[in-house]
């Protein structure tokens, strides 16, 4: 692949519990090519969220590398690597949480501006506020504004503003748009996407909504427990689905249209396993209509079945 | 078609007083509900979903909302006429709720057994009520609580929960299990009505499914009619019979799931706003097309047409009348756009 921006290798995190080792992120390797989106989905607990937060260096992995450009931005000490994280933003899922509620409109987007010395004085910053207002489509008036007295939708184009004020070429979106009624998450997505046409950002979009992720990524990737266990093209998600869990999850989700009355559903029994120190084997396998004992006893790997299609399934092993 | 009407709820109007003003929640909503069947009231946060949910229950914060015009009639009796202690005896037994957040409706230091037969005790007849109260200890408690037990262990199988985990408290189950329980609390006494109040929002996909199957199931075993509440299109299609759209207090449209989804049929702007803003599955629409604007402030809102200032179609009769309901059958929609003709 061509003008891959960020590449993670083997990405592990584990959390200390009372009861033992959480696997959070088991062994991930995703790769973002620059100016294009690649989703990530997942049920709550898999580690989705764990995962954008490696991949920017906000917690330490426990092992493996996250390259920026092919340099692993792991090695680098704070100093070098506040440089890179002109780099790289993050907007956030809740916009009521995510913004400091005693500072103004302005003050929020012109923050990092400050933080990283981008404007000289008071005019340029003021000037660079506006047009990043301009950009995400928030009207001047409110730029005295505090959160507080914004809606919902408003705020999250606050956080989209603060996370383009360094002009980065990389966004990681933690569930931007699920604290939002559609009518505004459409909206919001719209925004997003003219973003990246017009600035060639490329984003880590993660969340839990499967038609979400397929409107606006390329490339998807399906996690459990920790685990990528499918990656692939959006158009081939729905048409080709591979994995069972990815074919339940696919299933599971309603659709507003009445031919899905017709087909009956496929519904997985039981729930999400515990993530404390999990056995070797495929993770879904409790919860697998095609278990077998093959899926016990080793780690599956993520294998290719056809060009830009991966699957972790022993169902598709050769 | 089955059943009579269970309900009926005529012109209400529900507000809240609060320091900022007068929050219009509802302003003249009209419904029918017959036995046996499945209504979906849809729409966004502050479309007043959920008042209206609280005003059939009576369970409006006291200080604060009020009804101030219209009747809510359950078999035939206006709810909002009874004095507390009649509505306790409908409220649980007759009509029943689901709420949102199953961690924050159930009590975190009851088991569930204990949660659900609290339920029984209170809606036992009066005798058995005193036997609860003075004959603890006696024979005759004893009798009845082998009963209620047996009866909680029936509801929680048909729920799906193993009767060997009643003895335990929410916190040692997850989420779906929760909602489970929640739902097993308000069909243990056989109510006519449900209401749900997004029973499923704050569960994931594949255990929204598998709580939805269970819904489905028990209302066709129990014929139980069902007031679903939900923002989600893809769940109301999958369980409702009719579907009212809500907008800023008011029902903008009402039918059948057929009449709405019905893509070839005429629909309200904002009820096609909605279905053009969600990204689907099943089609690669390169963009989406938002409402755009934001939901009109509720302490002061338009006397004509609510929906006008985001409308594409608004003319010059929107902004100054309240459109009337036009209706064909069941189908019905208040907008200016098809006021011309007599009908749909």
């Amino acid at each position: 692949m061509e003008n891959v921006l960020i590449k993670t290798v083997d990405l592990k995190k584990y959390f200390k519990t009372p009861k033992g080792l959480l696997h959070a992120v088991d062994g991930v390797n995703i790769t973002v090519e620059s100016g294009k989106t690649l989703g990530v989905v997942g049920e709550s607990g898999c580690g989705k969220s764990t995962l954008g937060r490696l991949v920017l260096r906000l917690i330490e992995p426990t092992s493996g590398e996250v390259l920026l450009k092919d340099q692993n931005i792991l090695k680098y000490n704070s100093r070098e690597m506040k440089k890179y994280r002109l780099h790289m933003q993050m907007i956030f899922q809740d916009p009521y949480a995510s913004l400091n509620p005693r500072m103004s409109v302005t003050d929020i987007i012109a923050e990092p501006l400050i933080a990283n010395n981008l404007c000289k004085n008071q005019k340029e910053k003021n000037e660079k506020v506006k047009e990043l207002m301009d950009i995400v489509g928030l009207a001047q008036r409110y730029s005295n504004s505090y959160p507080h007295e914004l809606d919902g939708g408003r705020r999250q184009r606050i956080g989209v503003a603060r996370a383009l004020a360094v002009d980065p070429d990389f966004i990681v979106c933690d569930e931007p748009v699920s604290a939002l009624d559609v009518s505004i998450q459409a909206q919001i997505l719209n925004l997003l996407m003219d973003l990246q046409d017009q600035q060639k950002i490329a984003y880590l979009f993660i969340t839990h909504d499967l038609s979400v992720v397929k409107h606006i990524s390329q490339t998807i990737v399906i996690m459990y427990l920790g685990q990528c266990i499918e990656e692939v093209s959006n158009k081939e998600l729905f048409h080709n689905p591979l994995h069972p869990y990815t074919q339940a999850l696919l299933s599971a989700i309603p659709i507003p249209d009445l031919s899905s009355r017709k087909h009956p559903r496929y519904i997985i029994k039981g729930e999400v396993t515990s993530p404390i120190e999990p056995e070797p084997g495929c993770r879904f396998r409790t919860r697998c209509p095609h278990a077998t004992t093959s899926c016990i006893g080793r780690d599956i790997p993520l294998f290719e079945v056809e060009k830009n299609h991966k699957v972790a399934c022993v169902l598709f092993e050769r | 078609m089955n059943g009579n009407p269970l309900l009926e709820i005529e012109d209400l109007f529900t507000v809240y007083n609060t320091e900022i003003g007068v929050v219009k929640a509802i302003n003249g909503i009209s419904l029918q509900l017959r036995e046996g069947m499945t209504l979906g009231l849809v729409g966004e946060t502050g479309a007043g979903k959920t008042t209206t949910a609280l005003s059939i229950m009576r369970l409006l914060p006291e200080k604060t909302g009020k009804v101030i015009k219209g009747a809510i009639k359950f078999e035939g009796k206006n709810l909002l006429d009874l004095d507390e202690f009649e509505m306790e005896k409908i409220r649980g037994k007759e009509i029943s709720m689901i709420f949102q957040d199953p961690l924050s409706s159930l009590n975190p230091i009851m088991t569930v057994a204990d949660q659900i037969e609290e339920v029984l005790m209170i809606h036992q007849s009066d005798k058995k009520k005193k036997s609860y109260n003075f004959l603890q200890n006696s024979q005759l408690f004893l009798r009845s609580n082998t009963k209620i037990e047996r009866k909680t262990d029936e509801i929680l199988e048909l729920v799906g929960i193993s009767s060997d985990r009643k003895r335990e408290f929410p916190h040692q189950f997850s989420g779906g299990m929760k909602q489970r329980v929640s739902i097993a609390m308000a069909l243990i006494c056989n109510p006519k009505l449900i209401i749900a109040d997004e029973p499923t929002t704050a569960l994931d996909v594949t255990i929204q499914a598998q709580v939805i199957e269970i819904m489905e199931k028990l209302k066709q075993q129990l014929n139980t009619a069902m007031i679903l509440i939900t923002h989600d299109l893809g769940i109301v299609a999958s369980i409702c019979d009719e579907i009212a759209i809500m907008y800023a207090g008011e029902i903008i449209e009402f039918g059948t799931v057929e009449d709405i989804f019905d893509r070839n049929k005429k629909h309200h702007p904002y009820t096609q706003g909605l279905f053009d803003s969600i990204p689907r599955l099943d089609d690669d629409k390169p963009r989406l097309k938002p409402i755009r604007g934001l939901m009109p402030d509720p302490t002061d809102l338009p006397a004509s047409c609510k929906f006008h200032p985001r409308c594409d179609f608004c003319m010059d009769i929107c902004t100054k009348q309240n459109p009337l309901p036009l209706k064909e059958q069941m189908h019905m929609i208040r907008c200016h756009l098809y006021s011309g003709s007599k009908e749909l």
